[in-house]
């Protein structure tokens, strides 16, 4: 049957391209989706993945790392007394704006922390300069993707330019570290985003706690925490709050999975309408096999194996299209993540749509009698 | 397998096929229509027997009971000796699939396929190897003159050498019996003759052929007629006395 099914396939060349297209599409589009989801929830949560620690600590009632108000400079010394607690490292994450060199400004977000000569090293993917040299007065890093959007030189190594009134002074460039509002990211040491954003001597927006063993986290956050003002949470749960906050509170994500479920509908009603008219195409021919003997799992046979091409082809294709769509993404803002887990995420989804696709033609299949070719 | 199920009445004459009473009623009472109606008959080997009655006589639906493509109203059907009706007609399928060859009006050919493979393809459906059933397949094709068409698709064959696929189709696989629902009904008077003679040739001491038909063309090659009207056998002519 698998010779017959096929030869039946390649001979309707035009219904076989318009379904490998269906399905190549519809996996195109979901892997896309699932992507730019996957690409969301990664660079929601970057910086608190990037700069580690055990604990993060800040103000009660902050939600996620983007609305982060500066604490007390007194929170510092309270959580380093905890003898759980090895070092407190300080980070500041604010909003605030640049100044173009014609004068208009662009809103960027600014990632102050004291350099770190090893790793976890922060800022990463520097491709010049180096974290050590963020020490220096008004010394920022400026991502390559944004040189352009804060009108500077494409290298912008070495240009200066305007922070919410100072002036900064370009000593490093980081590659591909994009935030999830789409606003470049200027990363800085500790006193020069105080300076920035005029806060006091040892306040920060939040503390990074590195514990002596990870077993202390339950009480370091019960010590942090009877401190009123202050909410303290593991490096992974700070990261999945504001993950879902960005994905879920925002409706991105809804809107991401609305676009995708939009595909697959698509997918399913192409493929399982040029599927289906490839079998009716053959009832006769099909009815005829069931005269001279054929059993129902033969004929399912001829549907199967159809699909199959159409379903391997067809997402083969769409990957290659994902990808592609991928690495165009990768030079603009938004960011797509094709991981191994979200391509195969993608194609067991894309299976499971051409199985759907395929149902209407097996239950036909499955309909059909000798009688009919008489 | 045909040998070890088949019916010898006489050492010359082997009974392939064999209905008892056999009726086929359609709706439900009081609005009924009796299509076939207690029909008794054999269908032997060595012979081409022809089936024929008008349009509506029923003949279709009496070679469908017999071939156990359709549950019959009551009666019974023996093919090569096995009891095919009521919850037996499950058995049909595996006798359908070693020992009938089918033949149909409109040939019911894969226009994918070339001829070889139309022919192939099914005998690797009953089972054989692909190297046997291409030369099978080649073999049928040649003895029905078409070795030097095998590797044409249906569409580069004229009507006559589509149905000369399809017997070879039919032929392959060596059935014992091969049933035509109306083969020459669109082929002109001559390919019609040349496929009657075709299927004349086909039979032997242990082959039969079952023709349904209206076509009165095929008389003359008869060995045997069953005339049906309104779903009864109104006569059994046997041309060899």
């Amino acid at each position: 049957m698998r010779r017959i099914a096929l030869k039946c396939l390649v001979f309707d060349l035009g219904r076989l391209i318009t379904s490998v297209l269906g399905v190549a599409i519809a996996t195109a589009l979901l892997l896309a989706q699932i992507g730019i989801y996957e690409g969301m929830k990664v660079s929601s949560s970057r910086i608190i993945r990037n700069f580690g620690g055990d604990v993060w600590a800040m103000a009660r009632g902050t939600n996620v790392i983007d609305n982060a108000e500066a604490i007390s400079a007194g929170i510092g010394p309270l959580v380093l007394a905890h003898p759980c607690v090895r070092e407190a490292r300080g980070l500041i994450h604010s909003m605030t704006f640049a100044r173009r060199p014609d004068g208009s400004y662009e809103a960027v977000v600014l990632v102050g922390s004291d350099p770190q000569g090893e790793a976890p090293y922060f800022p990463w993917r520097m491709v010049a300069g180096l974290p050590s040299d963020l020490g220096h007065p008004m010394a920022v890093t400026v991502d390559r993707l944004d040189a352009r959007k804060l009108g500077l030189p494409q290298n912008p190594m070495g240009a200066n330019f305007e922070v919410y009134g100072q002036n900064a002074h370009v000593v490093g460039v980081t590659r591909g570290i994009r935030s999830i509002m789409v606003m470049p990211y200027l990363f800085t040491s500790l006193d020069n985003a105080r300076a920035v954003l005029g806060l006091t001597e040892g306040q920060v927006s939040q503390w990074v706690l590195d514990l002596t063993h990870p077993s202390c986290v339950p009480d370091v956050i019960d010590w942090v925490e009877r401190h009123r003002d202050i909410q303290a949470f593991t490096t992974a749960d700070w990261a999945e709050r504001t993950e879902q906050y960005w994905i879920k509170e925002s409706g991105a994500g809804s809107m991401l999975g609305l676009t995708a479920l939009l595909g697959l509908v698509v997918g399913v009603v192409i493929v399982g309408q040029t599927l289906y008219s490839l079998t009716q195409q053959h009832f006769k021919e099909l009815a005829m096999l069931r005269v001279v003997g054929a059993n129902a799992g033969e004929l399912v046979s001829f549907v199967a194996w159809q699909v199959l091409v159409i379903g391997i082809s067809g997402a083969i294709t769409g990957t290659g299209l994902a990808y592609g769509v991928g690495w165009l993404m990768e030079q603009s803002d938004i960011e797509v993540s094709l991981s191994d887990e979200v391509v195969s995420f993608g194609l067991v989804v894309i299976a499971v749509m051409c199985l759907l696709a395929a149902a209407h033609s097996v239950r036909a299949v499955l309909r059909i009698r000798g009688t009919e070719v008489f | 397998m045909a040998a070890a199920t088949m019916q010898a009445t006489d050492a010359r004459v082997t009974t392939l096929l064999r209905t008892e009473r056999l009726s086929k009623v359609y709706g439900e009472p009081p609005i009924q229509t009796t299509v076939v109606n207690k029909v008794s008959v054999e269908i032997r080997a060595n012979a081409l027997t022809l089936l024929m009655g008008p349009s509506g006589s029923g003949k279709t639906t009496l070679l469908m009971m017999m071939a156990g493509l359709v549950d019959v109203s009551s009666g019974q059907v023996e093919l090569f000796g096995t009891d095919i009706t009521g919850p037996e007609i499950v058995k049909a399928p595996a006798i359908r699939r070693h020992e009938l060859g089918f033949i149909f009006q409109n040939y019911n050919l894969f226009l994918a396929l070339t001829a070889l493979e139309n022919v192939a393809e099914v005998l690797r459906l009953k089972g054989f190897r692909a190297k046997v059933a291409y030369a099978q397949a080649k073999e049928a094709l040649e003895a029905v003159g078409l070795g030097h068409r095998l590797n044409h698709r249906p569409a580069k064959l004229s009507g006559g050498e589509q149905q000369r696929v399809a017997i070879a189709r039919a032929l392959a696989g060596d059935p014992a019996l091969i049933i035509g629902d109306e083969p020459t009904a669109a082929l002109d008077t001559k390919t019609g003759q040349t496929i009657t003679a075709l299927l004349k040739e086909v039979i032997s001491p242990k082959r039969g052929v079952l023709l349904v038909t209206h076509d009165p063309r095929l008389e003359p090659h008869a060995d045997r007629i069953l005339r049906i009207e309104d779903g009864r056998i109104i006569a059994d002519e046997d041309r060899h006395g």
